[in-house]
């Protein structure tokens, strides 16, 4: 027993411990000037950037296992002054195949073809790498309501950057939902335009490209029970696949309207609201986009028509006859035609019979 | 020897009209139902073969003024020239074709059809020409204001065009059935399989005249045009 305590001992001095107190002294080492709020550095450009790191949040975070110098690779000395340090570079962890604990995902690789990751490669300054929307020292879980991914908290990180946009989906119907209201099942920008595999609205593959705006939507305005919540139909979706612009544009057409055209993109709201495109008083200018001459007589009736649905009116009624009266023609023609053939065949055999 | 012998049923005028019709029809109704149908793979395919959904579109607005045309033609046809005219005076119902479709009811289980007497035009033909003519009537009338979707919106309202648009939809499948079903098989198949060549010749046996159209054979025989007029087959 006393050896086998002797071992576990020894073992612990000698592997154990250092580890984790030289990685407990980076971090210590390090944040001796880090953590003081004022602490910044001079860019080669002249911009001073704080380095500022809050110690709570970095022991809070999901990297509260590494070292410092397990990111900041180029941190070779300190003090660190005439160093290069240059920005984290992610993917040394966060590659889809890894054994280092990093998540395994083809999302990585998405995002060198996203419309962000082509800008990077193009060496914009202004293009997000992987800190810019998860966060420096405080990455936290999607579902962590501290993480700058949190659904809540994803316009917002979003409107760092896409401030118009920010503002338009602030007063929509979606943006007051979540923003205000905290209604989480919501879209909010990463639902509608994807996450890593976001690309420009003018790429066939994007999630927001013209034909596929209606699948994007459809998403949520699809799901009969989700839409039963916000007390809405699913008819929207329906009568939409079915009507002349939503058979144009799944037929390859390029001119027809699409869920957006009408509704708008950021700045959906209801129908009720005297701000929204699709509110009746705004009808001739939402439609007169495309169809010149329209006038308030387009807001005179359902755009959204199912004629099977009983709220439909005199159209369900004409509807339910035409079906009536079609079935009833052809299955009086059926039978007609039927029992004629039958005369028919059996006239033949008479007369068969009368030549013998 | 009258099973040799034909007379002429259909001018060349007249058959000239049928076959524009028919060729309207077509076009027309493939390129309907391509778009009312769009969820089968076979409208998808048709739509990709004619060009895509603004071929379709101007392939049917084509159709439609096909027909429109021969419509106004043969109403023009109908009221303007003597011969004309005379069809028309024939084509109207008489009280003889009420009672020969309450007797078409009474024999519908017989082995014969019944041998009611008829004129120039069958009660079946009256009834499938003015099916067909008041079909094409309302059939153009609304795919007219479809077309000039964004006028009849301004002048009426939305609800009126979607009234317009199950009107033309669904009155598209009944003249459909009245044509496909039911004239085809009536008047090309039924008396002459695989078909009655009549629309292309224009002419009709007087064995079958005398069958089917009794009493415009009779006629005939009286004004002396069988005997003196017919043609050799």
């Amino acid at each position: 027993m006393e050896k086998k305590m002797k071992t576990k001992v020894i073992v612990f001095l000698l592997i154990v411990a250092p580890s984790l107190l030289f990685g407990q002294s980076q971090i210590r080492k390090c944040i001796i000037c880090h953590q003081k709020p004022d602490i910044h550095k001079v860019m080669p450009t002249g911009i001073e950037r704080p380095v500022y790191v809050d110690k709570k949040i970095l022991k809070s975070s999901v990297h509260n296992t590494l070292k410092c110098q397990d990111c900041h690779v180029d941190v070779t000395s300190i003090p660190h002054q005439g160093l290069k340090i240059g920005r984290v570079n992610c993917a040394r962890c966060h590659f889809n195949g890894n054994n280092l604990g990093a998540p395994n995902s083809p999302m990585y690789a998405q995002f060198w073809a996203s419309i962000h990751g082509k800008k990077v490669r193009a060496g914009d300054p202004k293009a997000p790498h992987c800190q810019s929307c998860h966060g420096g020292h405080n990455v936290f879980k999607p579902s962590d309501p501290k993480s700058t991914i949190y659904k809540k908290n994803i316009p917002l990180t979003c409107g760092q950057c896409h401030k118009k946009e920010l503002h338009d989906y602030s007063g929509s119907v979606h943006g007051v939902a979540i923003l205000q209201k905290g209604i989480l099942n919501v879209p909010v920008c990463t639902d509608c335009h994807g996450k890593h595999d976001l690309y420009s609205s003018d790429m066939s593959i994007s999630h927001t490209s013209k034909q596929h705006v209606p699948d994007t939507c459809k998403s949520c305005h699809d799901n009969y029970s989700l839409m039963r919540k916000f007390k809405l139909t699913t008819d929207q979706a329906d009568t939409y696949t079915q009507s002349f612009h939503g058979i144009a544009l799944r037929l390859g057409e390029k001119t027809v309207a699409n869920c957006t055209s009408c509704h708008g993109t950021h700045t959906i709201r209801k129908q009720d609201d005297p701000k929204s495109s699709v509110y009746p008083a705004n009808i001739p200018k939402t439609c007169g986009k495309c169809h010149k001459g329209a006038n308030e007589n387009f807001a005179k009736g359902k755009i959204h028509l199912n004629p099977e649905n009983r709220d439909s009116g005199l159209v369900y009624y004409i509807s339910n006859f035409f079906f009536w009266l079609t079935s009833l023609t052809m299955l009086a023609l059926f039978i007609h035609i039927f029992l004629d053939l039958r005369r028919k065949l059996k006239e033949k055999k008479e007369t068969k019979e009368m030549d013998k | 020897m009258t099973e040799n012998k034909t007379i002429v049923r259909f001018t060349l005028n007249e058959r000239i009209q049928h076959i524009v019709a028919m060729i309207a029809f077509i076009v027309l109704f493939l390129t309907g139902f391509a778009l009312k149908y769009s969820d089968n793979s076979v409208s998808g395919w048709l739509i990709q073969l004619l060009g895509g959904m603004e071929n379709r579109s101007s392939m049917h607005y084509e159709g439609g003024i096909l027909l429109i045309a021969v419509g106004v033609y043969h109403i023009l046809y109908l009221l303007l020239t003597v011969r004309g005219r005379d069809q028309l005076r024939r084509l109207f119902f008489h009280t003889s074709d009420w009672k020969a479709f309450c007797v078409s009811f009474t024999h519908i289980f017989s082995s014969k059809r019944p041998d009611t007497p008829h004129g120039r035009f069958t009660t079946r033909q009256k009834l499938q020409f003015w099916l067909v003519m008041g079909g094409s009537l309302s059939m153009g009338v609304s795919g007219l204001l479809i077309w000039f979707h964004d006028e009849t919106m301004s002048l009426f309202s939305k609800w009126f065009w979607d009234f317009l648009f199950i009107l033309h939809s669904h009155g598209a499948m009944l003249v459909f059935l009245v044509i496909v079903l039911w004239h085809l098989y009536d008047i090309h198949l039924r008396e002459a399989f695989p078909m009655d060549n009549s629309w292309l010749s224009g002419r009709l046996s007087l064995e079958r005249l005398k069958q089917e159209h009794s009493l415009e054979y009779q006629e005939l025989m009286a004004a002396g045009q069988i005997d003196g007029e017919e043609d050799e087959n």
